[in-house]
């Protein structure tokens, strides 16, 4: 039996201009490897774009490729993790059918998952949700018996933990601070 | 306020900043300004060649022999497509070739214009940086960022796309110091295993060292450096094939090349070796064959320059990196002083003698033998791609530091012919040789034009065996002796070299090798020498492709092809 691989999180902040991303993408393509989550944005800095790729490999490749993306031209930053040294978390828009028999059943699903309501329509209510990857998957899954109209999911963002590790979240009372704070089946 | 320039100008003032005397190039369509501007640099000497391609691998053979940027310009389209091949080569070899394009005018970009090609789309995954012109105002910035990037670190190719209206554009001459912040880039991978020590101490407690040199040691300088190193430690010396000619061949501690085409004493020393000293090489796959049966018991210690190469291709002990030669001195100057005496006796065990036999006795040794005595010190030589290029890099005998040029990592056919014009303009009163099977000199010929033209006097040898001789050796060895478009015909060769106003020389016999050399070389323009050699002759030995460095194949497979 093999050993699964490691979920990584590279993180590279690149110069803001789509050549740079292009260059990006074209080295994780050309080794084809695994992403399953890619998230852009603007970096702390102005002019910079901040990319977030999560993705499952073995240690070579991704260091190989961490190592890519430090040669290239226009990337200022690149850092490497496992994921459980960084906090992820995704954001999702969900467009979501409701009908006045529904509603208070819908209600209760989305209070269990935080989840807020942006828009109300009279056939469909727009969901906004924060959460780790599989906690997406598990308020999508929730939802499908109401019929989802429209996801839009932002891919995993993620900021390194501090190093030094802060009680672990099993000990401390009322579970992990981050939201959700209810436990979730997995 | 000073005098409005055109971009067309700028560009070519640009030029001029940085130390550019020499372009090779194409004109066309959407490059019309920058051709128009250029006659008003006249410190900028421009080669038209006959073939863009031709135009990237001479600005490439520059690069690679005098270690500035080489230039070369094509416009949009099917100019800009035509230097593909040449970048991908240079982006392999790490040689910094300056590209320049011309693209259509903005707005027409996107709208599949005439001659509109997305070349930096194109180029992207073949070159170190390209960039797009969108305005006048970046101009002089980018091309200095791009000057830069070509040369800085582990050097490559750049390309500059620059649409027509840019060109057009009118700016005053930004000043130099306007220059865009450079490059800001990450911090080199810290954590990487071991240290200027460690290295010493494997080195000292070794009983099997090898030292190998790639590329990066030309590209670095470091020749001397290697050089006290091997002398220091008395480690053997391996030369990758773009690491010949970074050590002297006749050193007594020079073995020869390795890999798929390596001698069977160099490939088995690695495969005995406890230690190996990588200097600027990448440990490719044409010098490792399997990876997981490559050097067994050895320990690698990796200088490297490029940190993304550190345990790219196989697992090291050891990374230094950065410059090969400012770690080979400091490396010389920790290691204890130490002999291998007992184990270069071990290696000279290992030694075969080749016994093949060649048509007229034009075995490939007399061949080079004759060209190295008769062009005599200082020459270049610079290699196509085949049997004939594992040939001239095995049995030439290179003395000097970069005289051996050759495409490497993209191992690409018709290079010779235009690198080495390029060669002879960073070296223009030493001799250089372009040699080529038949197969690559039909490929880009055509340069001869150019070199008549410009009075370019390199030297063209042909090793015409009447095949695609490395392809027709794999057919018979792999695929049952199936000669499947293999078969090359060639034009008469004296009557082309005739049809071009050169002199021309046909040799088929040992006998007439050294006369032909010595006629060919006091002509003051380009030469044309062909060599009929044995049509199946093959080289040996040969790792078979995903074999291991210890299973050479050293005789033909017996036998024809039975379908
Ligand atoms: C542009 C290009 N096309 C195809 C090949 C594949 N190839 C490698 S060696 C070779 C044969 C070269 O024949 P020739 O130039 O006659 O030289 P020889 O091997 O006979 O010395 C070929 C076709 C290549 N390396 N480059």
């Amino acid at each position: 039996m093999s050993i699964p691989e490691p979920t990584w999180v590279v993180t590279a902040v690149l110069a803001d201009d789509l050549l740079a991303l292009n260059r990006a993408m074209s080295i994780v393509r050309r080794r084809n490897l695994p992403v399953t989550s890619l998230a852009l944005g603007p970096a702390a800095r102005a002019g910079q774009l901040r990319l977030t790729v999560v993705l499952t490999a073995d240690q070579a490749a991704v260091v190989r490729m961490a190592n890519q993306f430090r040669k290239m031209v226009d990337v200022i930053e690149v850092s490497l993790a496992r994921e459980e040294e960084c906090l992820g978390r995704e954001h999702a828009l969900v467009r979501v059918r409701v009908t006045p028999t529904t509603l208070a059943a819908l209600l209760d699903v989305l209070a269990l998952y935080q989840a807020t309501v942006l828009e109300e329509c009279p056939t469909d209510l727009i969901v906004e949700a924060t959460g780790s990857g599989p906690f997406m998957t598990s308020l999508l899954r929730a939802l499908e018996s109401f019929e989802v109209l429209e996801v839009s999911r932002g891919g995993v963002l993620a900021v390194s933990r501090s190093p030094v590790p802060v009680a672990p979240a099993a000990t401390r009372p009322g579970g992990s601070l981050s939201r959700p704070a209810r436990a979730i089946p997995a | 306020m000073s005098e409005l320039l055109s971009g067309a100008h700028i560009m070519c003032r640009l030029l001029e900043e940085q130390g550019v005397d020499l372009v090779f190039g194409y004109p066309g369509g959407a490059i019309m300004p920058f051709y128009h501007a250029l006659p008003e640099s006249p410190r900028i000497r421009h080669i038209l060649v006959r073939h863009e391609q031709a135009a990237a691998h001479a600005a490439d053979g520059y690069a690679r022999s005098s270690g500035r940027p080489g230039v070369c310009v094509a416009t949009s389209g099917p100019g800009a497509t035509n230097l593909i091949t040449g970048l991908a080569t240079a982006q392999m070899d790490s040689s910094p070739v300056v590209a320049i394009t011309g693209q259509v005018p903005r707005a027409m970009i996107g709208r599949d214009a005439f001659q509109e090609t997305d070349v930096i789309g194109i180029s992207l995954p073949i070159t170190k940086y390209s960039v797009a012109i969108d305005d006048i105002t970046e101009l002089a910035d980018k091309v200095r960022t791009a000057f830069h990037v070509a040369t800085e670190g582990r050097p490559g190719p750049v390309l500059i796309d620059v649409p027509k209206d840019v060109q057009n554009q009118k700016l005053e001459w930004p000043d130099p110091a306007t220059g865009r912040e450079l490059l800001r880039r990450p911090a080199l991978e810290r954590g990487l295993p071991g240290n200027l020590e460690a290295a010493v101490r494997l080195i000292a407690e070794a009983r099997r060292p090898l030292l190998m040199v790639g590329h990066g040691v030309i590209l670095a300088n470091a020749y001397d450096a290697v050089l006290g190193l091997a002398e220091k430690t008395g480690m053997p010396v391996i030369t990758t094939l773009l690491g010949i000619s970074g050590f002297p061949e006749r050193h007594p501690l020079h073995l020869g090349l390795p890999g798929m085409h390596g001698e069977v004493h160099v490939n088995r020393a690695i495969q005995h070796a406890d230690v190996i000293v990588g200097i600027g090489l990448r440990f490719d796959d044409r010098v490792t064959g399997n990876t997981a049966g490559f050097a067994p018991q050895a320990k690698i210690i990796h200088i490297d320059l490029d940190p993304s190469e550190i345990g790219k291709n196989i697992p090291v002990a050891v990374a230094l990196v950065g410059d090969a030669r400012e770690l080979a001195l400091q490396l010389t100057a920790a290691v204890g002083r130490r002999e291998c005496e007992a184990w270069r006796e071990e290696i000279r065990g290992f030694m075969r003698p080749r016994h093949e036999q060649y048509r007229g006795d034009m075995a490939p040794e007399a061949i080079l033998a004759a060209i190295r005595e008769g062009s005599g010190p200082g020459t270049t030589v610079v290699s196509d791609v085949g049997q004939h290029q594992m040939w001239v890099a095995k049995l030439y005998g290179y003395q000097e530091p970069n005289s051996h040029i050759s495409s490497g990592g993209l191992g690409t056919m018709g290079f010779a012919v235009p690198a080495a014009m390029g060669v002879h303009f960073a070296r223009p009163d030493r001799p250089v040789w372009a040699i080529s099977g038949d197969g690559g000199f039909q490929m880009n010929m055509q340069e001869i034009a150019t070199m008549v033209q410009e009075a370019i006097p390199v030297k063209m040898a042909i090793f015409n065996n009447g095949y695609l001789g490395m392809v027709r050796q794999w057919q018979q060895f792999f695929h049952g002796r199936r000669y499947s478009a293999t078969p090359i015909w060639s034009p008469d060769y004296l009557k082309l070299a005739e049809a071009y106003g050169i002199a021309g020389y046909r040799v088929d016999h040992a006998a007439q090798l050294d006369g032909a050399i010595a006629s060919a070389m006091p002509e003051p323009g380009p030469a044309l020498v062909e060599f009929l050699i044995e049509q199946e002759a093959n080289v040996f030995p040969m790792i078979p492709p995903g074999g291991s460095l210890s299973e050479p194949i050293e005789a033909a497979p017996a036998g024809a092809f039975t379908p």
